[in-house]
């Protein structure tokens, strides 16, 4: 690699850390509900050094099943870092290294490493890395670093074959996304099959062996997930009524909004050069947006995950339209414009992406957990009983559980949880107190706590049953936050 | 060894996994054409090969005889596999597949009414193959006895291994005969039971969801394949797919078993067979292929072993586990001591009740039951109702003296303690709790 490259690489890579890290700086807090069950999760197994397996908190009590890979990585670093700051920096360096990655696919694929640099450039400003994954302590940091070194190591197996056995392990162990690494490989045989491409032999047999542990760990992890819910556990148990938030329509506008207009151009360009080529690095990247696809089209992926993945292999694609456009212009009387050129497109790439990605971390950022709301939480923890049921909103159970330290009803880590969405929809909807009162006796509730976040999900202005002062009493409250205590 | 694993491990007091073995251990018990406690007294339509053979004496021969069919359906299996022409290493892996596979351990190491059916459906298939006409004719005719899809189905497999060799007048000499025994016999029932009605009720869940959900044990299926146990068969067809001219009768039987298990369970015992043949050919073509890494080779290899130690090590869990627990099985036994009388609950719950010696309203024998939609509809309306007139309209409709709830009905049918059924037998006069455990509540009906 070129002097020149390795700078203008480290300079992306700072640059994409540093736009992250501003962003995760600006609150004290984290910008979601599952932040705080990955800092319980860990921060019990950096204390226990075991992770909690009975949670006596979560839905009031309930077997959790994960791996907690992800959490033991995290307290690892919390060894080195005091307080929050390893869930404030490790995930964002683990998503920042990305932009290394990427550039290593792009590489491979084109040779050219000015075209990968671009790369490297458009999936670092991925908008939908920004809103998806910033100071959210997204586990999903650790699952696309996995899948991205998984594929740049696919096109080297001689060399590194131990490395692709030992992360063909690590990647279900992590996530059942796994399974994506997988499926997408099953699909590159499929296309090779029908152009008549010889695959090689070792491709070939590590996918045989990426099918089984994929299926192996799966079925060792999450048994009890399969026993209860069949093929449903693929789709996590999560509530019918919530299904459609998590496992979206694809939505064009929303897709192109989320990944950049410049990945989209560039990758759909650069995808029908390399179809040309017949190469066959490109029929796995192929194999893997086409599964991308169809998972997101079945709704068997998270619509986030699936969209950033999408932006990830169209951002390294993007290198090939790259490539052939400055070759091209090598071959026009334009030769002399090819440097300012190439810089007009990559400060087009920066504008048009940079922006969206800035206005995107904004705006996960504003969604963080407020002061007011933080306090309340604490207000909950230092005054109720230690066994207390806390009714939240679905979404803000783990709030209720790691800041609270509070039993709640429900939360949003669903596997093997039962299903409460309707109940506590109808706590939160009725206007009838007796219809109320049922489901608040069913989970033996002690407080609920109401946020402006909880109002505007359900649309409410107040739990108008609440007014019944026999059974309900405000014993907290701020400008955004309410805490009822039942008392009939 | 493995097999005799599950009954070793089961708890002392659970006795026989599952419900099917407690009706025919019953029937065994109690041999007659008429059965007094099934649908509250009904012609005894039923197939009672299994139950016959173990009269002589049915407790100790109903733990006995599952595993004893296993060896025979295990030896049988290892004849007709080298009629077949496999190599002995793919045979033996072939062998430890099935052994290891969870409908396998399902048909012989609890008693039910197909384990006899499927010993001899592979003994007939090693003697046709051995060319012993009249072992092969006699397994196959007296098949339908003990179950008349598995006789169907293997009916249908040996006329596909036949028809691509010149041994076909033989099959048809089978056939007719096995046709002949199999439709004596149902029309025999059918001319004093009336003819079955159609259900319009689902016993189990429709769909494609639901459907691969038992067809695979690993994803819940009561004796469904081993989910490894069929991708390494995947595996092995696509090895195999370049001599699949020269073995016609197998690879239609497999595309045939693949469309039967979608409209009978029982299916599947047989698809087993050829999914562990398969898979044992996939193993060991991987062993024996060149490989170009050695460690792909060796992880490859052992994770597809240590994939069907699990599915059958998770199923010999489950078989475990199974219900009756020892707290249902000990309700069993102190309900048989209640007066006689008609015991409502779920009809899954009904051979159990029958067990204890009481009438029941419904099973989950529904072949030439009587009346058996309307009385699948009071059920349901009984156990929803919680208005006292309704309940109690459908309880003399049937003249109900008890109503059995274990712990896994209750979860299953109601959300919260005051629903439907459960909040009239809570707060009502007209029901008396006589037996309560953490397992099984048993209300005795008071008028």
């Amino acid at each position: 690699m070129r002097f020149q490259t390795k700078i203008a690489l480290g300079a992306i890579f700072l640059t994409v850390l540093a736009i992250r890290l501003y962003f995760a700086f600006q609150t004290p807090y984290f910008s979601s509900d599952e932040a705080y069950f990955h800092i319980r999760h860990t921060e019990y197994i950096a204390e226990n050094l075991k992770p909690i397996v009975n949670d006596e908190l979560s839905y009031g009590g309930r077997f959790v099943l994960n791996s907690h890979v992800f959490h033991y990585l995290l307290a690892l670093f919390k060894l080195a870092l005091p307080g929050m700051l390893a869930y404030k920096i490790v995930p964002e360096i683990i998503l920042a290294m990305l932009v290394l990655l990427v550039f290593a696919i792009a590489k491979e694929i084109t040779n050219n490493e000015t075209a990968a640099l671009f790369s490297a450039l458009t999936s670092g400003l991925t908008p939908i890395l920004f809103k998806a994954t910033i100071n959210q302590v997204s586990i999903y940091s650790l699952i696309l670093v996995l899948l991205l070194y998984m594929i740049y190591i696919f096109f080297d197996l001689r060399n590194k074959v131990r490395w692709f056995v030992l992360l063909s392990l690590l990647l279900p162990l992590v996530h059942p996304a796994g399974f994506f690494f997988a499926a997408s490989m099953i699909v590159y045989l499929l296309l090779t099959g029908l152009e008549s491409i010889e695959v090689e032999q070792i491709s070939k047999e590590s996918i045989i062996l990426v099918l089984f542990f994929n299926l192996l760990i799966a079925f060792l992890l999450f048994k009890n997930a399969f026993l209860t819910t069949g093929l449903g556990a693929a789709w996590q148990n999560v509530p019918s009524e919530l299904l459609d938030s998590y496992f979206r329509n694809i939505n064009v506008l929303e897709a192109v909004t989320s990944i950049g207009i410049i990945p989209i151009i560039f990758g759909t360009t650069g995808f029908l050069f390399a179809l040309k080529a017949k190469k066959k690095s490109i029929y796995a990247l192929s194999a893997f947006m086409l599964t991308d696809f169809l998972l997101l089209a079945m709704k068997m992926i998270d619509f986030n995950i699936g969209i950033m993945i999408l932006g990830l292999l169209l951002a390294v694609i993007s290198s090939i339209a790259f490539d052939k456009f400055v070759a091209y212009l090598n071959m026009t009387k334009f030769i002399r414009m090819k440097k300012p050129a190439a810089a007009a497109f990559v400060l087009l790439a920066i504008a048009s992406l940079g922006i969206p990605s800035l206005i995107a971390a904004e705006g996960t950022i504003s969604n963080s957990i407020t002061q007011d709301e933080y306090s309340t939480l604490a207000w909950i923890r230092d005054n109720t009983a230690k066994m207390a049921v806390v009714l939240a909103d679905i979404n803000e159970g783990n709030y209720v559980t790691a800041i609270a330290e509070r039993k709640n009803v429900a939360d949003s880590y669903f596997l093997l949880a039962p299903d409460r969405y309707s109940d506590i929809s109808n706590i939160f909807r009725t206007q009838s107190l007796v219809k109320a009162i049922e489901p608040i006796k069913k989970y033996n509730i002690d407080y609920i706590y109401l946020s402006d976040r909880t109002k505007k999900n359900y649309k409410i202005e107040e739990l108008v049953y609440a007014r019944d002062e026999n059974c309900f009493k405000k014993v907290f409250y701020t400008e955004k936050t309410e805490v009822y205590r039942i008392t009939c | 060894m493995i097999l005799s694993l599950v009954p070793l491990m089961r708890a002392d007091d659970s006795f026989l996994a599952g419900r099917e073995a407690y009706s025919i251990l019953r029937l065994a018990e109690h041999p007659s054409t008429w059965d007094p406690l099934s649908y509250g007294g009904r012609f005894a339509a039923y197939t009672w090969g299994t139950a016959l053979l173990i009269t002589p004496s049915p407790k100790l021969l109903a733990q006995l005889l599952p595993p004893i069919f296993g060896l025979l359906a295990f030896l049988s299996l290892w004849g007709t596999l080298k009629s077949f022409g496999l190599d002995n290493n793919t045979r033996r892996v072939a062998l430890a597949i099935t052994a290891t596979s969870p409908p396998f351990i399902f048909l012989f190491s609890t008693l039910n009414n197909q384990f006899i059916a499927i010993t001899l459906a592979l003994f007939g298939l090693y003697s046709f193959a051995k060319n012993w006409k009249v072992p092969s004719a006699l397994a196959f005719i007296i098949m339908p006895v003990f179950s008349l899809p598995a006789s169907l189905i293997s009916i249908t497999l040996l006329f596909m291994m036949t028809f691509f060799s010149k041994r076909r007048d033989f099959f048809w000499l089978i056939f007719v005969c096995t046709a002949i025994v199999a439709t004596a016999y149902y029309l025999t029932l059918a001319k004093y039971a009336g003819s079955p009605e159609k259900l319009l009720f689902a016993a189990t869940e429709l769909g494609l969801h639901s459907r691969l959900q038992d067809h695979f044990s690993d994803l819940g299926g009561k004796y469904g394949l081993s989910i490894f146990g069929a991708m390494l068969a995947m595996l092995g067809v696509i090895y195999s797919w370049k001599k699949k001219y020269s073995d016609l009768g197998v690879f239609f039987s497999v595309f045939t078993l693949a469309v039967l298990i979608f409209l009978t369970k029982h299916a599947i015992f047989f698809m087993n067979f050829f999914v562990s043949i398969l898979a044992a050919y996939a193993l060991m073509a991987l062993a024996r292929k060149g490989w170009e890494s050695r460690t792909l080779k060796n992880f490859t290899i052992l994770v597809m072993v240590l994939g069907l130690i699990f599915s059958a090590t998770s199923f010999i869990n489950r078989q475990t586990m199974a219900e009756p627990s020892g707290g249902i099985v000990q309700a069993m036994e102190i309900f048989k001591d209640h007066d006689e009388g008609v015991a409502f609950s779920h009809y899954t719950r009904g051979y159990w009740v029958e067990y204890a010696g009481k009438k029941t309203v419904m099973d989950e024998n529904f072949a030439f039951a009587p009346n058996v939609n309307e009385r699948w509809q009071d059920s349901e309306n009984l156990f929803k109702t919680r208005s006292l007139d309704e309940a109690m309209k459908i309880i003399d409709k049937y003249d109900i003296s008890y109503i059995w709830l274990d712990r896994k009905l209750r979860d299953e049918t109601w959300s919260h303690k005051e629903e439907g059924l459960q909040f009239l037998l809570e707060y009502s006069n007209n029901f008396k709790k006589a037996y309560s455990t953490e397992h099984v509540e048993i209300w005795k009906v008071l008028r």
